[in-house]
């Protein structure tokens, strides 16, 4: 009984165009994200905050509120103006999927959910193209020696292997060492050598590190090619997930929310797996266990 | 005409401002981690740049201590990216807060050997303000 109703519930969502639906998503994922980000405060920030969050007592309806959408892409767009250098990638890519709402406004819902669903294959795909020709221009990444430093040194292991009361103990007397080396004065010359070691492992990482490298060329392409492919997607799923748990970013929502209009309606398990994954990721990030 | 710009307006920006982004982080030192190129993991993060100050109170790092705690804005933005506007910067800053004329500044990242696990540093600039 109590299943049928949140099924209905979610129906009343489902039914909506995808460019609602998509409207409805990334807000709320702005809601989550850009209260907990730092925002340097301005005399235009506020003046544009207010205009945003009134526009929703005047028109609630997103697809439908540009003045809405407009206030987001300034208030953004302001930390840039201010230092381009200093916003996170991420940031970028919010920036770049409210301008994909923006263009694909239209009174026709139908032309809105073709235009919503070009612009986020096209963000998909180009996000997971350029994270892979970054990786594979960056000599750190391809010889492994990056995904090394990160694993020894407990860049990765939050939400896992840190549990472990002795892999926790050996990460953070290797993230000592790296603090007084950090402390010494650096025209010395001083070599440290981290004290937990996975023996042998730089070939591991070497090959992980091409792994990943070619499943980001092969999500990116294959994104453009076949992006609504059933298979596709539920691989795209697994392997954000796999992601988040590795590294718990919030830029993970984004891009299941980019892949959002391209799931196919008929396939409602699809859609309540990845409407899981997307509320579970902003619920963690609400409550400060996933970065924004 | 619309219909076409309109397609290619966000692809063609997207790669605008990761080619710029790119370029920057090749020839002026700016972290893939920041400035839209979707560099973030590609490299070592920013936090294992060091910034160093030679001045008359002596030679330290600038992230270390808490009465060093008011530079670490402009600090911060010159780890990101150490260019001739960030540096002066934070040179401008110290010089005005401490009272001197002169400072020195040392930018160094960590270098990793995952060979033999060992943590040496490279540095990305040396220069007096």
């Amino acid at each position: 009984m109590f299943i049928e109703q949140i099924k209905v519930k979610l129906n009343s969502f489902l039914t909506k165009t995808y460019y609602e639906q998509v409207c409805l998503l990334l807000f709320a994922f702005l809601v989550a994200s850009l209260t907990k980000s730092n925002f340097s405060f301005h005399f235009i920030s506020v003046p544009i905050l207010v205009i945003a969050i009134s526009s929703l007592f005047v028109e609630f309806n997103l697809a439908k509120n540009k003045v809405f959408w407009c206030a987001a892409l300034l208030l953004m767009l302001m930390t840039l103006i201010e230092d381009w250098t200093i916003p996170a990638n991420h940031d970028y890519l919010l920036i770049y999927f409210i301008i994909a709402i923006l263009l694909s406004t239209s009174k026709n819902g139908e032309l809105s959910d073709r235009r919503i669903s070009y612009h986020t294959m096209c963000l998909f795909a180009l996000t997971f193209l350029l994270a892979g020709f970054q990786k594979l221009l960056s000599p750190q990444f391809m010889d492994g020696s990056f995904l090394s430093f990160a694993f020894h040194t407990d860049n990765f292991n939050s939400f896992i292997l840190n549990k472990i009361p002795f892999l926790s103990q050996e990460f953070q007397e290797n993230e000592t060492i790296l603090k007084e080396l950090l402390s010494t004065d650096p025209n010395l010359g001083k070599i440290a050598v981290l004290g937990y070691q996975l023996k042998e492992s730089q070939p591991i990482f070497k090959y992980v590190s091409w792994g990943v490298v070619g499943i980001e060329f092969f999500v990116g392409i294959f994104a453009f090619i076949k992006m609504k492919s059933h298979m596709f997607l539920w691989l795209v799923l697994v392997f954000l997930v796999a992601i988040f748990f590795v590294r718990p970013e919030g830029f993970i929502c984004v891009m299941l929310i980019l892949a959002w209009p391209h799931l196919p309606k008929k396939n409602r398990a699809l859609q309540y797996v990845f409407l899981l994954a997307i509320v579970s990721i902003l619920s963690l990030i609400i409550m400060n266990n996933a970065y924004r | 005409m619309k219909a076409i710009g309109i397609k290619l307006f966000l692809p063609v920006l997207v790669l605008l401002v990761a080619g710029n982004q790119y370029y920057t982080s090749k020839n002026h030192n700016l972290t893939k981690w920041k400035g839209g190129g979707f560099g973030m993991y590609s490299e070592m993060h920013f936090g294992a740049r060091d910034i160093w100050v030679q001045a008359d109170s002596g030679f330290y790092s600038i992230f270390s201590g808490s009465e060093n705690y008011k530079y670490r804005w402009y600090a911060n933005k010159a780890r990101i990216h150490p260019n001739s506007d960030a540096m002066n910067k934070l040179a401008d800053c110290i010089k005005t807060d401490q009272q001197l004329n002169e400072i020195r500044l040392q930018v160094w990242e960590v270098i990793f050997d995952a060979e033999n696990f060992s943590l040496t540093r490279n540095r990305l600039l040396d220069d007096v303000y």
